[in-house]
Order: structure tokens, then C-alpha cells, then sequence
């Protein structure tokens, strides 16, 4: 199920994209840009505010370690998924959180199907939940208790 | 802020309120840290933009809005995305302007 939810979310048009920064708002100048420059996006400007306008309604980063951002907008040319993981870690809002190390953001057109856009967010945010887990099992402290689990099986 | 941006920022505003339309998830949407709502504040935003707004266009705006739910529909290869007739080369904008009204069914076009 977790594999399907994966590729039904990556599905759509879908994009890769490092992001190198540490602040947040050079990271979302840094997406719209790159949205931009693949021709997903008319104007950068106007989706920055979008993002910037969706904040206060739900916060972007509802995981610990990832967010997920999301605008449906007149700015935006066609539907496109941006996976962008960021390995120095961005500081989010609020200050004091875990650094955020991988980035989705759903830039959908302004007339798509509002069923289908939330659709299309709770599948990124099941995808960004199935990355985490994966990272959490192949880390070393996951091996150390899996083989003391293992020995005391 | 210009008609042009006001205009642009109203269908924005349309857009945003209505994914915070009342449903079960509604509370959930638009409740804030602080308390208060989201969706209130939007809406309050939208009658200041409306105010503020040229008259013309605030006709425009609410007129096609309540015959078809949106009002601002983009240009695409000068095809009107609301009624999907061809727009005449004469429709396009003036210099340094991206809004014009569509002669066929009032909606507000965005040539952006």
C-alpha cells in the first residue's frame, strides 16, 4: 500500500530539485524559480505570495523533518509535484523546530478539482511519512536494535 | 497596489476561500495557533480589495463571479478558458496591461 501511495504521488508531472539553502524564504524563491524556469510556473512572485498567504491557514510543515507546501494558483501554468529534499536542513517556522530536510511542494492550476487537489497533498504527506520511515530503518541505531532484536528472538 | 494586482489578488483570495469552505475537515483548516479564523480574515481582505477597487471592474468582477463561480480565467493561445472561444487579435490587451473582459461571456482574462 505505502509503495502505492508512492507512485500515485509521483505519478502526476513530477520534478527533482536540491535545494542548497538555509533559510526558508531563499529556499521558496529558490522552488519558484525552478518551477519557473521548467515552465510550470507564469509568475514566481505571485506563488511566493500564494505560499506566503496559505501559511497562517495550515502550516506547511505538519512533519517533523519535512514539509509540505501547497498553492493553487493562477500563477501556476500546470500541475506539478516538486520533490526537493534539502540535506543541510532549512529552518523552519517556528523557531526552536527540527530543522526541515526534505521539501514537497504541489503547485496545482487554479481551477483543479478541489477533491482531487487535497487528494494530491495528503498523498505527499503519506509519501514524505514513508521517507522518513525508510531513513529512520537505515540508520545505524535502527540495525544496532534490529540485530539485538534479532538475537533475542 | 494597481486594478491589475487588486484584480489578480481577488481570485486569489476566491481560490483560497473557497478550499477553506466549510466541510468536516473546515475546523481543522482554519483554526490558527493564536485562535481566530482563517477564513474570516480572507474574507475580510476580499471586501477591502473590493472597496478599494475601480468601479468598472468591480462590476466585472461580481458579475461574473455569480453567473459562473469564477470570475478571472487565463489566456491560453488566445482561447478563452471559461467559454473556449477564440479571441480576435484586436481583444489583446494594450501595452503593459494583462486583463481584458471577454466579449463573449464577461469573464475577466488574464493574459499573463
Amino acid at each position: 500500500m505505502a509503495t502505492e501511495l508512492v507512485c500515485s504521488a509521483l505519478d502526476t508531472a513530477l520534478f527533482y530539485h536540491e535545494l542548497r539553502h538555509r533559510r526558508r524564504e531563499n529556499a521558496l524563491a529558490d522552488l519558484a524559480a525552478f518551477a519557473r524556469d521548467r515552465g510550470v510556473v507564469r509568475d514566481p512572485e505571485r506563488l511566493l505570495a500564494a505560499l506566503r498567504r496559505r501559511e497562517p491557514c495550515a502550516s506547511s510543515a505538519p512533519l517533523r523533518g519535512a514539509a509540505i507546501l501547497h498553492a493553487r494558483s493562477l500563477a501556476v501554468l500546470d500541475t506539478h509535484v516538486v520533490i526537493a529534499p534539502a540535506p543541510r536542513g532549512l529552518e523552519w517556522k517556528p523557531p526552536g523546530t527540527p530543522p526541515v530536510t526534505l521539501v514537497i511542494a504541489v503547485f496545482a492550476v487554479h481551477d483543479h478539482p478541489l477533491d482531487a487537489y487535497f487528494a494530491l497533498i495528503a498523498r505527499a504527506a503519506d509519501a514524505a511519512r514513508l521517507q522518513r520511515r525508510r531513513a529512520r530503518l537505515a540508520s545505524p541505531d535502527a540495525a544496532v536494535a534490529f540485530a539485538a532484536w534479532r538475537e533475542g528472538a | 497596489m494597481n486594478d491589475t494586482d487588486a484584480v489578480l489578488d481577488l481570485h486569489e483570495l476566491d481560490v483560497l476561500i473557497e478550499e477553506l469552505a466549510p466541510g468536516p475537515l473546515a475546523a481543522a483548516r482554519t483554526r490558527r495557533p493564536g485562535g481566530g479564523d482563517a477564513r474570516a480574515e480572507l474574507e475580510r481582505e476580499h471586501e477591502r480589495l473590493l472597496e478599494a477597487l475601480d468601479r468598472r471592474w468591480v462590476q466585472h468582477y461580481r458579475r461574473a463571479r455569480l453567473r459562473y463561480g469564477r470570475a478571472l480565467v487565463p489566456v491560453r493561445e488566445r482561447v478563452c478558458s471559461g467559454c473556449h472561444i477564440t479571441l480576435p487579435t484586436s481583444a489583446a490587451p494594450g501595452a503593459g496591461e494583462v486583463l481584458t473582459v471577454c466579449e463573449s461571456c464577461g469573464r475577466i482574462l488574464y493574459w499573463g
